[in-house]
This record gives structure tokens, sequence and C-alpha cells, in this order.
């Protein structure tokens, strides 16, 4: 061991100085380790006369007296706490459930039912509109010029004949026959 | 021989009684944690003068050292629920005690800073009563003491005053072994140095 290690073991030992054997061996052979040593053993000495500060009764019973009224404010303010948060909370929760029991109601009353019953309602018209006028399905534009033409070809006031003229099976069979651009 | 029989009794009784206050450390703890007032009073009652005097060495004055003990105190009861018992009860104060501390200190360093009056150090209030007729020699220890930096004077306080090994020190400072041990070095060798003209 050397005077390095010697120092720094015993230096680490201070309050509870003891030493080894090798320790000891040490400080025989080395009187600067010794009065090192020696320094040591008097600043502990001088160091563990003083008294252990201590509390008195009466700073006592005040830190009690003072940990009792902030130990029962901190419980009062939890305490206030759960109940705010239950009394609020509930309220909160009351009102975020009107509000949303009220949105999906209102949502479902206008936009399931009644769209449903609109669109088949408009579904069913636009059906009755279009089995009720199949005639007017034939556009004019062609129907004037297939008369125009039969004017051009047979002469004046031809037309007013030739449709009185026509049968209804007649006058069908020209029409589809104009729908599927056969005629023209 | 009978010397021989009398150590062994004393040592057997010694441990006996630690092994019996470590019982009702736990026992108290988890009463307390079930919210048992009395048993966190007798708690406080047994450990009150451990950390006083932890608390009074670091900051040397008797009122601020009864308040941040009123504060560890508090902290504690907070966070008992959090207190684990891998560790012992009083290592657990100590911790709180040691961060309640050093954070006073931080804060009346940067305070002492910015007062006018940061050219003069505090003297600490060491004229209290258990402190009164000490000689010459206490009141410069004391000094020498209060010289160190924070951290040093509170692993020498912990490690010289309150007599715990380098582990438990390490593990109340959430620091390594070999970081305590070399500041508890360092704070010898600077109270040798200061007292050195006196042995």
């Amino acid at each position: 061991m050397n005077c390095g290690e010697l120092r720094k073991s015993i230096c680490l030992k201070m309050g509870r100085l003891f030493l080894s054997q090798d320790e000891k061996s040490h400080l025989d052979s080395c009187p600067g380790c010794t009065k090192y040593y020696e320094h040591l053993v008097s600043l502990e000495k001088t160091l563990t006369v003083a008294p252990a500060p201590s509390l008195t009764k009466m700073e006592f019973s005040k830190l009690q007296s003072k940990l009792d009224s902030r130990i029962n404010k901190y419980h009062d303010k939890a305490l206030n706490f759960y109940r705010l948060s239950f009394k609020y909370g509930a309220t909160m929760a009351a009102i975020l459930l009107l509000v949303f029991a009220s949105f999906f109601g209102k949502y479902k009353f206008q936009d399931i039912k009644p769209a449903d019953t609109d669109s088949l309602l408009a579904t069913l018209t636009i059906a009755e509109d279009f089995s009720a006028s199949g005639d007017e399905v034939i556009e004019e534009p062609y129907l004037d010029l297939v008369i125009d033409n039969y004017v051009d070809n047979y002469g004046f006031n031809t037309s007013e004949m030739l449709i009185g003229d026509l049968s209804d099976e007649e006058l069908e069979y020209l029409k589809n026959k104009i729908n599927a651009g056969d005629i023209l | 021989m009978p010397f021989l029989l009398v150590f062994s009794y004393y040592r057997l009784s010694k441990i006996q009684k630690a092994k019996r206050m470590e019982l009702d450390d736990k026992e108290l703890v988890t009463k307390a944690k079930s919210g048992d007032r009395k048993a966190f009073d007798e708690l406080v009652r047994l450990n009150k003068d451990k950390m006083f005097a932890l608390i009074y060495r670091m900051t040397g004055d008797r009122e601020i050292t009864l308040d941040l003990l009123q504060d560890t105190f508090f902290a504690a009861y907070k966070e008992l629920g959090g207190f684990r018992g891998d560790s012992r009860f009083y290592s657990w104060l100590y911790r709180i005690a040691s961060s309640k501390t050093l954070n006073y200190l931080k804060r009346k360093k940067i305070l002492s800073f910015f007062s006018l009056s940061a050219g003069t150090p505090d003297e600490p209030s060491y004229n209290m009563p258990d402190n009164v007729g000490f000689s010459e020699i206490n009141d410069r220890l004391i000094k020498a003491v209060d010289l160190l930096p924070p951290k040093q004077k509170l692993i020498f306080n912990l490690r010289f005053f309150d007599r715990l090994s380098f582990p438990d020190i390490a593990g109340i400072l959430n620091k390594g072994e070999s970081t305590v041990k070399t500041n508890y070095q360092k704070a010898i060798e600077k109270l040798q140095n200061q007292l050195k003209d006196f042995r």
C-alpha cells in the first residue's frame, strides 16, 4: 500500500476511523502518513464534540400543529376538489348527454326517415310522369323535320291530312321509327 | 470470557433492537399508507431529530430548518402512497429532506446574487440555544463545515454525523458511489486545510 492509497482509505473512514493491519504497518514505517492520520483523528474528535442539534419540545409541538393544519387543509382541498368535480362533472355529463341525444335525434329525423320518404316519393313521381307522358318522348324537332320532308315531297297541307289519316298503330310505328332514327 | 459474553449479548441486543425498529417502521408505514394519522405522527416523532439535525447543519438557521422540516414531512405525507418500501423509511425521508434543503440553498444563493448584500454572505445563525457557550474552536469548526459547497456538505453530514454508508448516501442522492466517495474525500481535505492550525 502506497501513501496515496492509504490517505484516501483513511480519509474515507473519517467518522469511523479504524485501521486494517496493512494500514497499521504502513503508518509504522511512514512518519508523513502518521502525521496525516493524527490530524484526521484530532479533526474527528473535534467534530464529534459538537452536540447533535435537536428540536425542543416547544418547537416540536409547533411543528406538529403546523403540520396537522397543513394536512387537514390538504384533505379539505382534496375533498372539495372531488366534491366539486363530481358536482360539475355530473352537470357537464348531463348537458353533454342532452346535446348528444338531441343532435342525433334531429339527425335521424331529418336525414334518414324523411329523406327515404322524400326520395321514394320523388322516384314514384318521376316514374308516374314517365308512364303518363309516354307520347311526349318524341322530340319535336325530329317530328317537324319529318313533316317538312313529307310536305316537300307531297305538297302543302298534306301533313295535317297525313297525320289525321294515320291510324294509331301507324302513328306509333312512325314515332318508333323516328325515335330509332331510321327515318332520318 | 465474561467480557466476551457481555460483548456478544450487547451486540445481539443491538441487532435485535435494529430489527425491531425496522419492523416497527414497516408496520407504521403500512398503517400510515392506509390512512392512519396516528401511525404517521409516530413516524414523524421517530424521525424528527435525525431530519432536524441534517437540515440544521445544512442551513444553520432554526426557523428555516423548522419550515423545511415541515415541508419534508408534508411532502412525505402526500407521497406516502408512492413509497414502495425498497429502502428504509428514514432513507426515503433523508432523500426528501436533502432535496428540499439543496433547493433552498440554491434559491438562497440566487437571491443573494441579485440582492444588494451579495458581497457579504449571511453569517450562519449558530448563536442558538444549543450552541450557546461553545468554544472558539467549535465556532470555527462549524464555519469551516459551513464553507463547504452544499453537496459536499450534505455528503459530509450524512456520512460523518448520520453515520450512513456510502451506498446508502448514493441511493439517497441518486448518485454513483464513487462520486459520493470523491466528494466526501474532498470535503475532508477542505476541512483539514481550513483547520490546519489547531489540533
